[in-house]
């Protein structure tokens, strides 16, 4: 692939995708500074995957799989820091109930739901995170690569663990 | 709140975040960073591969103008310790995690890279330290036999006493070294493992 397409698609992909990027390193990394570092190796990841992008899997499962894959298998890394500058300003980073007090209602829990999400494992984690950005059950299976039926089964164990740890903000179980 | 009450809030959820430089700086960094972390890595091995080379060089020189075939013993065993990081090197390079591959093969790959790094440090024995120290302690000993067999026991106790301690300096050094390494082994990269472990049974759990 032309090194013009390649970057092409890349700033495409940043511009469409960075939520969807950011969301991931927000479940996996707490400190702004872990944030910034795993959320710089995500991109590294996609940037250096694009020449082997052909299209059979849908953009938003690929940049999943790639999200998650480095996310999971991330390590704060001291020589790789090295080379890198902050990039990210991240607005709100929730460390105490005190940080959050000026946050509007709806952020206070998307915070909790951070949080809660951190406290799961990590492949439970994943599995969450794919289901509340709305995945299907084939395209969590096609991004984790196990079955349909154990998606189903993994979620619901998952999200029960998810409303014990959000009590009295989730009542369907 | 129910879940797909909580599913719409996370999808409308604002990106608390901005990115401090626009997407043509970040795309150099992002280049930049990768090259550089490439370069890294390169020079690192190069680095020791071309000490254990240029090692061999300087023995097998010595060996030769001096006529001493135990530091053709130390060439070789330099030799060895370059080939085997070159062939393992070549080997694992066919197994890296690819992270566009679906999670569990991701995971599964990342946990073979680890067990070969727990093999290479727990080995570190036989394949880092033995070959050498084996050779350098033959050299040695061929060194002291020759000067006691010139100049006899009572005129080289000087000899025999530094090379004892040199010996001993150097048993010490490795002893150093392998317990390093089986540190690295318990406190880095055992964890690792069991956590790799851990997210594969998980995922796993459930499709047998």
């Amino acid at each position: 692939m032309q090194i013009e397409k390649q970057q092409k698609i890349f700033k495409q992909w940043l511009n469409d995708y960075r939520k969807l990027i950011f969301k991931v390193v927000k479940a996996y990394a707490v400190s702004p500074q872990d944030q910034d570092d795993l959320f710089q190796e995500i991109l590294i990841q996609i940037y250096s995957a694009i020449a082997n992008f052909r299209g059979d899997a849908k953009e938003t499962t690929w940049i999943y799989r790639i999200s998650l894959n480095t996310a999971l298998t991330w390590r704060r890394n001291e020589k790789r820091k090295k080379f890198k500058t902050n990039i990210l300003d991240i607005q709100d980073v929730p460390t105490t109930r005190n940080d959050n007090n000026d946050l509007s209602q709806n952020e206070q829990i998307l915070n909790d739901v951070y949080d809660a999400i951190r406290k799961l494992s990590k492949s439970d984690s994943s599995i969450v995170l794919l289901y509340l950005d709305g995945l299907s059950y084939d395209q969590i299976s096609e991004v984790i690569g196990i079955s349909k039926t154990n998606v189903g089964v993994r979620l619901n164990r998952a999200k029960k663990k998810l409303t014990q740890l959000l009590k009295g903000l989730i009542d369907d179980f | 709140m129910t879940f797909d009450e909580l599913q719409k809030n996370w999808q409308s959820q604002p990106g608390n975040f901005t990115l401090t430089i626009d997407s043509d700086i970040l795309l150099k960094q992002v280049e930049r960073n990768r090259r550089s972390f490439v370069s890294l890595i390169f020079w690192r091995d190069f680095r020791e591969v071309a000490i254990a080379m240029i090692m061999f060089l300087f023995f097998s020189y010595v060996g030769l103008t001096e006529k001493l075939w135990p530091t053709f013993l130390l060439a070789l065993s330099c030799l060895w310790i370059a080939g085997f990081m070159v062939t393992d090197h070549l080997i694992q390079k066919r197994r890296q995690p690819q992270v566009t591959e679906i999670l569990t093969d991701c995971i599964k790959t990342s946990l073979y890279k680890v067990n070969h790094q727990i093999w290479l440090l727990k080995n570190v024995l036989w394949w880092y330290l033995l070959p050498p120290g084996i050779s350098i302690a033959i050299w040695m000993g061929y060194i002291a036999f020759l000067e006691v067999s010139r100049d006899g026991i009572s005129e080289s106790i000087g000899w025999l006493l530094f090379i004892s301690g040199y010996l001993i300096f150097v048993f010490f050094l490795y002893w150093g070294i392998y317990c390093l390494n089986q540190r690295a082994v318990r406190k880095e990269l055992l964890p690792r493992k069991q956590e790799l472990e851990q997210i594969l049974r998980n995922l796993k759990n459930g499709d047998a």
